[in-house]
């Protein structure tokens, strides 16, 4: 099936298969650019911006399950630092495996565990997020100007093959976005 | 034309600097692709021969100095201890010949440090044992030093993620 178009400024009918239309649209150069923005744009946004993960490993569960997939979202560090409860991305020498963990202290707090709960600076803290926990017992200590204490969610696991621990703030790339 | 030949010339020269690059490769390349080689040898299945699977084993061992030390520690996976060629080569024999087979990769490879004779590399080491869903992850530290021309791993030990 041919349409034909009817050019008004010129007279002529120029005319463009259907299917043709329909794959490339009705100019081929403009459709050709936005192929071109859209994928720069997807590039730049997941490549810099919104990080796609999948999930793999136990220690996050429930919150974070095993094969699930998220995106990180590295934007609001830019500007203020992490909070007590994010969820962030750690990175490892680079961005191709990173490690999912929960902000449990901040810089300059004290941090311990003991039977399974975390105080900070003497305070019970309060983790609605955490289901039943194994009475892991972790020493006190008290964190540098750039140094966060992170952790998984399950803590029925046995604590030795569970990560966790003291970060940089270097090492942060960003928050799950959910 | 003054400008065609100009084009001319100046994409024969950079054709020309290409190829030199590809034939004299820079000392960061040929580490990565030292590591990318001893990766492949590790992951490589095992034939089920004692000769064949010996002599994997020692193309492994070749990627390391005399004197070399490997200290790494995996949870949930054993401790590798070695500092000894011809235990390396045995470990890794007898690992290959019970083990299924083990997929290892180093990504991110950030080079830390580069001189002409010594270098320190930092990589995320990977490694998947077929059958098993765990997924086993660990930071990588390895000096490297140059003998005769060619790299040679002298230590291997973690970087630890965590405090």
């Amino acid at each position: 099936m041919i349409i034909a178009m009817r050019d008004p400024a010129s007279g002529p009918v120029a005319s463009v298969p259907l299917w043709q239309r329909m794959i490339v649209g009705k100019n081929p150069k403009v459709t050709l650019v936005r192929a071109l923005l859209l994928g720069l744009g997807c590039w730049l946004v997941f490549r810099h911006v919104l990080l796609p993960v999948r999930v793999n490993g136990i220690s996050m569960e429930p919150t974070l399950r095993n094969g699930s997939v998220n995106l990180v979202n590295r934007i609001p560090y830019l500007w203020r630092a992490p909070r007590r409860g994010e969820i962030v991305a750690i990175r490892t020498t680079g961005t191709s495996i990173m490690y999912l963990k929960r902000i449990i202290a901040l810089p300059g707090e004290s941090v311990q565990m003991q039977g399974g709960r975390v105080w900070i600076d003497g305070r019970l803290l309060d983790e609605p997020y955490l289901g039943e926990a194994e009475p892991w017992e972790i020493g006190r200590r008290t964190l540098g100007p750039e140094d966060y204490f992170v952790m998984g969610d399950n803590r029925t696991m046995p604590k030795e093959l569970h990560w966790g621990g003291v970060i940089k703030r270097s090492r942060i790339v960003g928050s799950t976005l959910w | 034309m003054k400008w065609g030949k100009l084009l001319l010339v100046l994409a024969l020269g950079g054709a020309a600097f290409a190829g030199l690059r590809g034939c004299l490769p820079s000392d960061q390349k040929r580490i990565l692709r030292l590591l990318t080689s001893l990766a492949q040898d590790v992951s490589a299945p095992a034939q089920g021969r004692t000769l064949a699977d010996l002599a994997a084993a020692n193309r492994i061992a070749d990627h390391f100095a005399p004197g070399f030390q490997i200290q790494v520690t995996v949870p949930g996976a054993p401790d590798v201890a070695v500092s000894d060629r011809a235990e390396l080569i045995q470990t890794i024999a007898a690992a290959k010949g019970r083990t299924r087979q083990v997929e290892v990769r180093f990504l991110d490879p950030q080079i830390v440090e580069l001189g002409p004779a010594s270098a320190v590399i930092e990589a995320t080491a990977q490694a998947r044992v077929s059958g098993d869903p765990e997924l086993y992850v660990v930071e990588i530290r390895f000096t490297l030093v140059k003998l005769e021309g060619l790299w040679r791993v002298r230590q291997v030990e973690n970087v630890p993620t965590f405090e």
